[in-house]
């Protein structure tokens, strides 16, 4: 057995002490209410998930018993077997021998079929009656005297939330206890708060992992998502997953579990042609749609490609200038990649049709913005006739985050690792100033930078004329709306986890910032949000262009 | 909503036992005026701490502290209510040591600055005018006063109803 089935034996095992607790509790009930039809339906819920889950997990002893109690409680609520007399007897008998074989899962030599008992129900499912002799014994000899308490216990989410959160205190604490004693002469206090920072770290490296589920647990339901969506559309998709085994925060899956659902319903409607047009293209009949998820340095990659039309990048640009988000002039100097990003424009959707799944204007901007919410990323690569990718870069925890810590006018910033493409050093020369924007040239590139220290303090005009005494400067490149942005600091920090608290009254109209930390020196750090900042520069620019 | 919940009540014995009401509020002063704010909201008052500025917020918020671990916007009131120009203030601040109100407002917690050590006041009901034409006058535009109290010397203190001084749709007028 390998690790990941000793996993779900584990919850497994905790679901089935959890059913067969409420199924007693329920059934001492309806012994009381015979007729109470909302207890019926419990338990026979209750019965018929077991009889699922334990088939999927090889136990066919308790599979087959929750089976033929399911058909006796099919029958009570039918109304063709009423609760009383000696049957109640053999049910309850029948349910501590399902609490037997599910307290002794380990033991593969107990789980055996009790034929008689089997027998029994099948009678009364069929027959209406038992045979009255065997059932007068009292107590079955099955059945252990000790109470047996599950292994493990379920925690709302929310606890887990809370707990989180405290973590993050604690980091912050102990980053303060760190910088305490690096100051300090002693010894002993280095020592101890070595030793304190091991266990904080691997507190918070606990509660983490507490949070973390594999994304199968999303991507399972996409099979039949696709089926129903493809037939719906009369086309033939293909689905293929990856990576199903990535680890995630719930929250974080939970949160993205509409988008992906969105962007499945995109490639399979607007992107896989219908069967005989990509039999005309030369293409297989069957598109490909292939979901698949990676993770690297604390991030989770999630991507959605299909082997589509892909996605016209002129009628793009020709529906901005139609719906006067672009002017052509504009449009004319846009590149690829950077069209792409107008999908993500509020109100633009490019659907020409509307169907049960897409096209309502339910675009792409708010799948975006979702992604924005988390601190994420959404990235489109399309190639006309070949398809079309989504790549989502994800948090892997919500609230704990890498992040690269800088100065800027000597106040503390942070931006989270997720949204940074790459850092570099570039002198003046790399530097042109075309128009009102500054522009830096890097392999091949124009990213257009934004000069920190004006953008973020000088609150009437910050048009970026970067300080020409310094020679040699520090760009951190930012990913926003598929386009590049070269942010110019005072000076690169270090990188570091910070906890992420988020603004409150009256700081919270502030868009630039997603949150502040507390730094381990006691100073105060700002959390740069790139969707923000981006937005906020792109709406100067607009200005500009006004005037 | 707790705190208006509890004001309203107490409004309707005020009017029941009138006189006997006492009112316990921290004063403070305000480019030379006296103001007071009701003492249930004052959580603490702290020497002010290295205050952090952030970017693009309106004028009269001073930046972010950390008061115990609390990361919170520190206010300067005197620029709020426009009491005083606004340059002269921050390298005034930096020279003289000046006094922060941690302030707790429900879902949130807010400081003050204020020059001079606040100190607390008792009024009782008699001494406290709320009618007066001039809080009328002022209430129609700043929903914010609630009354005026006079002290034993013959001052007045003006009475601020410290969450509406707070709220959002205040701060974002004053902002423009």
């Amino acid at each position: 057995m390998n690790d990941r089935d000793k996993e779900y034996r584990v919850i497994f095992l905790a679901e089935a002490q959890q059913s067969y607790d409420q199924i007693s509790t329920d059934i001492v009930k309806l012994e009381k209410d015979p007729g109470n039809e909302e207890i019926l339906d419990e338990i026979f819920r209750l019965l018929h998930n077991m009889k699922a889950n334990a088939a999927t997990m090889d136990l066919h002893a308790i599979a087959e018993l929750s089976h033929c109690l399911e058909n006796v409680f099919s029958s009570i609520r039918a109304g063709n077997l009423v609760f009383e007399g000696n049957r109640v007897n053999l049910i309850f008998k029948a349910i501590d021998y399902l609490g037997y074989l599910i307290n002794n899962i380990a033991k593969p030599q107990r789980q055996v079929h009790n034929e008689e008992l089997l027998n029994d129900l099948n009678d009364l499912v069929t027959k209406g009656e038992v045979s009255a002799g065997l059932l007068q014994e009292n107590s079955s000899s099955f059945i252990s005297k000790k109470l047996h308490l599950s292994d493990s216990v379920s925690i709302p989410v929310r606890k887990l939330d809370d707990l989180l959160n405290l973590v993050g205190e604690l980091i912050i604490s102990r980053d303060h206890l760190i910088n305490f004693a690096e100051l300090s002469e002693n010894q002993q206090m280095k020592n101890i708060t070595q030793s304190l920072s091991r266990i904080a770290d691997s507190i918070q490296e606990t509660v983490m992992t507490a949070r973390l589920v594999t994304v199968s647990s999303l991507f399972n339901k996409f099979p039949k998502v696709v089926r129903d969506i493809a037939s719906d559309e009369k086309k033939k998709v293909d689905l293929s997953i990856t990576g199903a085994d990535t680890t995630i925060d719930r929250n974080v899956l939970k949160l993205i579990s509409d988008i992906m659902v969105h962007l499945i319903r995109n490639a399979i409607i607007h992107g896989i042609e219908n069967p005989k047009e990509r039999i005309k293209k030369g293409k297989p009949e069957e598109g490909s749609v292939e979901i698949s998820a990676t993770s690297e340095k604390g991030l989770v990659f999630i991507s959605i490609t299909d082997d589509g039309g892909g996605i016209d990048t002129k009628a793009i640009k020709d529906k901005a200038i139609k719906n006067g988000i672009l002017s052509s002039s504009r449009a004319r100097g846009l590149g690829e990649r950077e069209t792409l990003g107008l999908l993500f424009v509020p109100g633009f959707s490019m659907a020409e049709r509307v169907t049960e799944y897409a096209g309502r204007g339910v675009g792409l901007d708010i799948v975006k913005s979702v992604i924005d919410s988390i601190g994420g990323d959404l990235r489109i690569e399309s190639k006309v006739g070949k398809g079309t990718q989504f790549i989502m870069s994800l948090p892997i925890s919500m609230a704990v985050k890498a992040a690269l810590l800088f100065k800027v006018n000597e106040n503390n910033f942070a931006l989270p690792l997720l949204n940074i493409h790459v850092v570099l050093t570039v002198s003046n020369g790399m530097i042109h100033n075309v128009g009102e924007v500054l522009v830096l040239e890097h392999k091949d590139e124009m990213i257009e930078l934004i000069y920190l220290h004006d953008f973020l303090f000088k609150e009437m005009d910050y048009s970026s004329h970067i300080n020409l005494k310094r020679e040699v400067m520090d760009v951190i490149v930012v990913w926003y709306n598929n386009k590049k942005y070269g942010l110019v600091v005072d000076q690169l920090l270090r990188q570091q986890e910070i906890m992420i608290k988020p603004l409150q009254n009256p700081l919270d109209d502030n868009t630039l910032f997603s949150g502040i930390t507390l730094l381990g020196s006691g100073e105060v750090c700002y959390v740069l949000d790139v969707a923000g900042t981006s937005k906020a520069y792109e709406q100067k620019e607009n200005k500009v262009q006004l005037h | 909503m707790e705190h208006s919940g509890k004001k309203s009540s107490n409004a309707g014995t005020d009017e029941l036992v009138r006189n006997d009401k006492l009112n316990q509020f921290v004063t403070f002063k305000l480019a030379g005026g006296d103001y007071a704010v009701n003492i249930e909201y004052v959580k603490e008052v702290t020497i002010t701490p290295k205050v952090s500025r952030m970017p693009r917020t309106p004028f009269f918020i001073k930046g972010v502290a950390n008061v115990r671990g609390d990361l919170i916007a520190i206010v300067d009131l005197e620029e709020r209510f426009g009491l005083k120009p606004s340059s002269l203030k921050v390298k005034e601040m930096s020279e003289s040591q000046t006094y922060t109100m941690v302030i707790d407002a429900d879902t949130y917690t807010i400081g003050f600055i204020v020059k001079e050590m606040p100190n607390t006041l008792v009024l009782n009901e008699s001494q406290i005018d709320r009618s007066a034409d001039v809080i009328e006058k002022a209430k129609f535009k700043n929903q914010y006063i609630t009354g005026l109290g006079k002290l034993g010397d013959g001052n007045l203190v003006v009475l601020l109803d410290i969450l509406k001084v707070l709220s959002k749709k205040e701060i974002q007028q004053v902002a423009k």
